[in-house]
Order: C-alpha cells, then structure tokens, then sequence
C-alpha cells in the first residue's frame, strides 16, 4: 500500500547488556553524517513516549524513547504507537536506528522494518570482545547471547582495543560457530554500520575514494549502471556477493518498474530490495541510466572480486 | 459530643471473618464504611443507634477477595468479543459459553459481526474479538477462509489468548494491503503465495495496523476501568491490583484511574503497581523517587507506590525461564531483563522502602530474583518488606525455604492447574513437574506467606475459581495433578483474603471482618467452608459490599 511512497531504512542494534550499544548509537548520532536519523531506545530509563521529543526530531536527530520495555516480548502496543508516529514524520527523516534491550531479539525486532513505511536495513549486533567468551559459556545468558550472535548481518567487536591479536583471534574464533556475518572491529565508520549513500555525479566512477581512517582501510568500490536490472540477476548477485562485503547498497532501475527507484541494501548476511518512490532526475543515472551501487568489504578482501562483482549487474 | 453515626447490623446465614480470634459470628455491625464489631445480633443491637438491615440474611458473609495479580486490561477485553474455549461471565453477567470448537467460534463472530450491523457500525469499523487458544483445537487451525465465513466485507481481527498471535479474514487483507507481495516473518502463506490469514508475533499484526492498535487503544477507553470493576463485583472481589503499570506516575494515568475509582459507584478498591523500566542508576533514582511521590495520590480506594517487575516469560508459551532439564521439548526461555540487572533495577525501589513484585514463572528466573533479595538486603536491611515472587509456578521446597529466610511471599498461580494442567503434564515439562507446579502446600508447609491469583485477563477473574483449584488440583481431563500439594478450603480462603491482603500491604484495611477494617464483603449464596469443595466454584456469588455499599452482581 505504500508501494509509491518512500520507506525508511530501520536499522537494528541489537547486543547483550553491556556490549556498547549505546556508545554505538551515541557516536552515530554525534556524527550524523547529514542524515536526520531516528533514535529509537528501549533501554532508556523511566521517560516515557514524548510529544516534545518526537516534536524536535522534526529537525534533529533525537532519541524517542519506548515506553513499553522489551519490544520483542512486550505485546508491542507502545512500539506500534511509536513506529507509526514515526511513520508519520517520514518525509523529514532519512533513516531510523532501533536499539535493542539487552535481552532482546534483534531479528524479531527487525521484522518491524518490513511493515509499511519502512525498509530492512540490516541488523547490527555488537559484542564484547573481552567477555564473549564467557557470555556464551553461561548457563544462564549463553543461549540468549548466542541467538543474539545468530541474529546478526554485520558483527561489531567492542573492547577491541583493549585486547591484543590472540585474544581477538579468540573472540572471533567463538563467533564463528554462530554466525557467518563479516566482524567489525570497533570503532567503525558509521557509514559500515548504518548505510551509506550511492556516488553522487553522474560519470562512471570506479574509483571511490576513502572518507577517513576508520573507513580506510576497509576496500571499497562503486560502478553506475547503464542498464535496467532484471530481478533473477539481482538475485543471483546477491548470492555471489564476495566473501567480506560488509555494505551495499544501490539504487537501480529495475526493469520490472521502470518508474520506480528499488533500493537495494546488502548488510554483510542482510539483503533486500524495496522501492522507494519515483526518479528525482538528479540522481546518478537517475535520467536515462540505470542507477548506480556501492559496496564496501573487509580490509583484506581482493579489489578485484569486488569490481567483478558490480560489474556484474551491468553486463 | 454528638451522637455517633447510624450504624447498620447485616444478620446473615453465616459469617466467616477470617479474623481467627473471631472466626465466625451471627451478624456484623457496619459504621462509616468499616466493620464495627462482629457479633449475635441481640450484643451488637447494645451498639447505641444500631438497627438491624436484614438484607443479607440468607447469604453467607466472607470478607471481600483480595486479587494480588490482575491487570485492567481484564476489563478492557471485554469490549471485544469473547472466544476463549471456557464458559466466562462478562462484568455485565452474561456467560458467554466456551467455543468447543472452531464451528462454535465462527458462529460467535457471526453473531457479534451481526450485532455490530444492527448498532449501524460503518463498513470498514473492524470486528475485534479475542481469547482464541488454538492449544484446545489440535489439528485444526483458525485462519482468514474460516473469517470469510462471518464476513467478506468487515475486517475481522481475532486476537489469541496469548497476544502472540492474531487471525485476520480476507476483508483485513485487502485493507491493510496485505498480500502476495508483502514480504514478512511470522506471515505464513499457502501453497499459492497468499497469507493465510495468520499473524504471527506483534510485528506481522502490525501489518493489520488500524485493528491492531485499535485492538489496544479501544482498551484505554473508561468503560475499561468500569467493566474491571463489573468483573470483581460479580465474583465477591472488593481489592484489585493492575499489576503493573509503566505510566502510573503520569499525571493523566493517575488522573484516569482516579475519575473512574474514585467514583461512588465503582465497585472496587485497586493498587496500581508501578512497572519500571531498566535505565542509568540515575534514572532508576528519579523514577524511584516519583513512584514514591505517587504514594500522596493514593486514596482509601485507590493505592499507588508498589513495584511489579518481570523476569521471564510464560511455560505455556515455552518462553518461562527453568532451571535443568529445561522444556520437554528442550531449549529454554527468555529473559525479559538481563539477569544481572535485576538487583540494580530493584535497588533504588528497595532503597525507597518500597514494595516490590517480580514475575517469575521459571524456576530458574526465581534464583535470579531470590539472589537479588540477598544482594539488596545485605546492603540495605529492611525489616518486613513482603518482597514476592508471583506466579511462583515451579518454585522448589529449597527455594520456598530460602524465600522464608529472606521474609519473602509467595504468589502462587493456582488457575493453572486447571487452565493447562493438561498441557503441563504432555507438552511442557511433564507429569513429574507438572505434578509439583503452584506447589501451595509446600509454600505453606516451609512458612512461606500465601496468596493465590488468577492473572485476570490469562484467566478469569474470581477467588472462589482460585481457591477451588488449590483444594481440587483437577484438570479438565478429570486427573488431580499433584494430590499432596492440595491444601484445605481454610488455607485456601486465607490465601485470597488476608494472605493477598498482607502481601498487598493492607492487612490492616481489608482482608477480614475485623473491627475498623473496611466494610468490604463478599456475599455468597453458599457456605465454602461446608459445601463439598470440589463446588467451591460454582458457589453463586450475590455481590460484594465495599465501604458499607451493597452492590449487587450484574
């Protein structure tokens, strides 16, 4: 029903207590990156859904609170009420960040994204590095960290800088029989955690440079696309996306709606395709081409296989 | 000094105070809304100006029920329609018979969706309807082909005993958008690409948006608060708790509750407990100090100031926190809080010097909470604090022990037994355990203060159903689960009058018939300490008195 209008890309931050989550969300939102984001908190102490709140996000990006605690086993009637004033503000809004309970479900959480008025964009699930370990060893919490852990499209390692190489090496080695989702070490460029925008310009650019050092060292690369996409390629390219694709996200012609933007999103295991109302014109490719896409990859991972692979949706 | 106010002298068939120093009596004298003696009526006609109001002659006279465990949304659901698979009585006293089956719950619709038309309802005005438990149907399946039946037009939006799940018909669908294209978990389809009709999970319900939130705002409504009290009326209930609440240091909530309770013709008193959410110590002090502040807004009817926190989730929903062996099935449940934060959630409330309840169905979220307690009163000693454990359903003779060593209550979630003793036994965690579940006897044995509750709206509202499945254990299948762990009708009546009144902390307003206490009864047209007890239940209830009023069930 909302198939014309534009949906908001939610992003979930998911992670058991004291995994730094917050710092993640605070960093995020002390660095917007010009986005007007949506903060939504359901750790956030006694304040209930506020009118004044909601009021300023209209401009800034603030934090509306939950007032209904835990969101994945709560009957969910404050979240609801909540997403649907989001809902309502939309069009002043870029993006949407939910923060999880540390007890939470991040992916039942995500399933929000899929209702009208919003677009999946990956659940983000951060981890302690330094007690990991043990967090998943506990009689009482090991399953809840570990289905935390499984929920996960991209991984985020906090502590790291307090632990050496062979206790990373640890911290990633009991990850792995959770989840396959590529891990981040903290602190990571918001930009690899919450979205990022396709090339701005209009010529094939190739090249996409590095914004900064925490965005460094990681490979990216970006293509814009001459031809509509049919649905069955963007599907076999999301499956052959490399090893270490960290974020991706176009937005493409497809040849099915001509008309329409379809956003697509990768988020290390996460991928979706949505639409995201009409053409503006000055898009990149937006007038005759077919959009353009982005990826971003792990330090360490070829260029090469990245470049192959965008270009695979233009041959 | 002038004459003293008229009192009232109500002989009744018999009268049981609770009160052990005068456990039966002939008559009570009633003055200013409390008891002012119990007694024969030819001692209390001594009383200067008494008279004698033979209104309650022929029923027998308990002091009201005390429900430690309810929510108000008990009376918010019943501005939906009722299918839930046992007889229940609406606040305005019809029964609504059980939906033995599909068929019976399709015909319930019929007739609301037909009631709806009548009172010109517009077309698009949803059919909202709840209490369907497919645990009672297996193999069948409620989904949107059975709701097309009642209407092609309407949307219909039936919610499941468990608000976890949700069944919508067709007419829904095409409003909500909801379809082929619409890509969602929890939306299972058939082998044609179309949702069934099920939504599962309050994200996928979310895609029925208008009916949902209609489904909980329709609830906020004051006839909410009414029907609630229409409930304990006609069950002999005069003390009601909303257990608990996350708005009730808001001014309008406060304000809400108070219109409605505060109201002469409102047939209960109510304790709103307030439910905290997990913050900074900070915060946790602030809200602490304003769950203390609403302590002043409390009146003789309405009562604010205690805590209700919750640890785990439900063992018919697998989702309740047990220690080893787990579930039947295996696996184990959630945490609704991480279990390491339970003492620094509950520290500035303990501190405050207030009451504080905790929701643990597990055994395993009860070692949380009981450690908790520890921590905190090695920190902070407390002297008589009434810290409970509620629902308490499979809560070991250790643990009851330890809970008594740290002055600590137990309220005990006795309905189970009948509502899913069954299921307990073959899907939950067995015979063995199922047999030890809402142990009473134990608790009471290991000197562990009792209540019992029915959790109304998971179960009806109603002491005497309480009661009746402490002393029976019987489950619909006929078995009695766990024989040794029936306590007597006495005990049983303790439970649901002084022993929730003292862990409500109104042991000395209500609970008994006892001198300056309030005038709060519950008139029965049967005598629960001679009646075989296995029809402890089915004793009619007349009414209640509160604060001197007679109000007559609906």
């Amino acid at each position: 029903m909302t198939a014309g209008s534009t949906r908001l890309p939610l992003t979930v931050v998911g992670g058991y207590l004291g995994a730094g989550k917050t710092t993640l969300v605070n960093r995020l939102l002390a660095d917007p990156r010009g986005q007007r984001i949506a903060v939504l908190v359901n750790d956030f102490g006694e304040i209930g859904i506020d009118e004044v709140l909601i009021g300023e996000a209209a401009d800034d990006p603030s934090i509306l609170s939950l007032a209904n605690g835990c969101v994945c086993c709560s009957l969910a009637e404050g979240f609801a009420k909540t997403l649907g004033k989001v809902r309502g503000m939309a069009h002043r809004l870029d993006r949407v960040v939910v923060e999880v309970s540390g007890v939470g479900e991040p992916a039942k959480v995500a399933r929000w994204s899929r209702t009208p008025g919003f677009s999946p964009d990956g659940v983000v699930v951060v981890v302690d590095g330094s007690r990991i370990g043990e967090q998943l060893e506990d009689r009482r919490i090991g399953e809840t960290v570990a289905a935390q852990v499984a929920d996960a499209d991209l991984l985020l390692l906090t502590r790291a800088d307090l632990l050496d190489d062979e206790a990373l090496a640890a911290a990633e080695a009991v990850l792995q029989p959770h989840s396959s989702a590529p891990t981040l070490r903290a602190p990571a460029d918001p930009a690899l955690l919450f979205g990022l925008e396709p090339v701005a310009g209009g010529s094939d650019a190739d090249e996409h440079e590095p914004r900064d050092s925490a965005h460094a060292e990681h490979v990216s690369c970006s293509r814009v696309l001459r031809e509509p996409i049919h649905r069955d390629t963007l599907d076999l390219w999301f499956q052959v996306r490399p090893r270490g694709v960290v974020r991706a996200k176009g937005i493409l012609r497809m040849d099915g709606s001509p008309d329409m933007r379809s956003v697509v999103q990768v988020a290390g295991n996460h991928t979706s395709v949505t639409t995201s109302g009409a053409w503006s014109g000055d898009e990149p490719g937006g007038e005759a081409g077919a959009g353009a896409v982005v990826a971003i990859a792990m330090p360490g991972t070829p260029r090469a296989a990245l470049v192959k692979w965008l270009g695979m949706l233009d041959s | 000094m002038g004459s003293p106010s008229p009192t009232a002298i109500y002989p009744a068939a018999a009268v049981h105070t609770l009160d052990p120093s005068r456990p039966t009596a002939e008559a009570v004298a009633v003055r200013d809304g409390r008891f002012l003696a119990v007694g024969t009526v030819d001692d209390l006609l001594r009383i200067d100006g008494a008279t004698v109001d033979g209104s309650l002659e022929r029923s027998v006279l308990m002091p009201g029920f005390v429900e430690a465990h309810s929510h108000t949304m008990a009376g918010g659901m019943w501005l939906h329609t009722y299918c839930g698979r046992f007889d229940r009585r609406g606040p305005d006293g019809h029964v609504w018979p059980g939906c033995t089956d599909l068929e019976a719950v399709i015909q319930r619709l019929r007739e609301a969706e037909a009631d709806l038309s009548a009172a010109g309802a517009g077309p698009d005005e949803p059919l909202l309807a709840w209490g369907l438990d497919p645990i009672y149907y297996p193999g069948e399946r409620l989904v949107a082909r059975h709701l097309d039946l009642v209407s092609t037009t309407r949307p219909i939006f039936v919610m499941h005993a468990s608000c976890h799940l949700a069944t919508v018909n067709t007419a829904l669908m095409e409003f909500d958008g909801i379809g082929p294209d619409t890509d969602m978990e929890g939306l299972p389809k058939d082998g044609s690409g179309w949702p069934i009709g099920e939504l599962q999970e309050p994200a996928a319900m979310f895609l029925a948006d208008s009916a949902f939130r209609k489904f909980w705002e329709r609830m906020r409504a004051e006839e909410s608060l009414w029907n609630f009290g229409g409930k304990a009326r006609n069950t002999g209930t005069t003390t009601l708790t909303d257990l608990g609440n996350r708005s009730s240091t808001d001014p309008a909530e406060i304000e809400r509750f108070r219109k409605a309770v505060d109201h002469d013709d409102f047939p209960a008193r109510l304790s709103v407990f307030h439910m905290p959410t997990p913050g900074t110590p900070e915060a946790l002090e602030e809200a602490a100090a304003a769950v203390v502040a609403t302590r002043a807004e409390s009146s003789d009817k309405l009562r604010f100031g205690h805590v209700k926190l919750v640890v785990d989730g439900s063992i018919q929903g697998f989702t309740a926190r047990l220690r080893w062996p787990g579930y039947l099935k295996g696996g184990n449940g959630i945490w609704v809080v991480p279990p390491e934060q339970v003492a620094d959630i509950l520290r500035p409330y303990h501190r405050a010097g207030l009451l504080i309840h905790v929701h643990c169905n597990g055994d395993e979220a009860v070692d949380v909470y009981l450690e908790a307690v520890e921590d905190l009163l090695t920190e902070h000693p407390r002297f008589d604090h009434r810290h409970t454990v509620q629902h308490c359903q499979l809560t070991s003779p250790s643990q009851y022990r330890r809970m008594a060593s740290l002055g600590m209550c137990a309220n005990v979630f006795a309905n189970h037994t009948w509502f899913w003793g069954d299921q307990h036994a073959s899907e939950t965690v067995g015979p063995d355990r199922a047999a030890r579940m809402n142990s009473a006897r134990t608790a009471l044995d290991l000197g562990v203060p009792l209540s019992m509750h029915s959790d109304a709206p998971v179960t009806p509202l109603g002491g005497l159903h309480v009661a009746w499945c402490a002393v029976n254990r019987l489950t619909p299948s006929g078995t009695v689960l766990g024989p040794e762990e029936r306590i007597s009708v006495a005990e049983a009546l303790h439970a649901i009058t002084m022993g929730a009144a003292h862990q409500l902390d109104m042991e000395d307003e209500v609970g008994s018939i006892s001198p300056r206490k309030h005038a709060d009864l519950a008139i029965l047209e049967a005598d629960p300490f001679t009646i075989d007890p296995v029809e402890l239940r089915d004793i009619p209830v007349r009414g209640t008195m509160l604060g001197g009023r007679i109000f007559e069930a609906g």
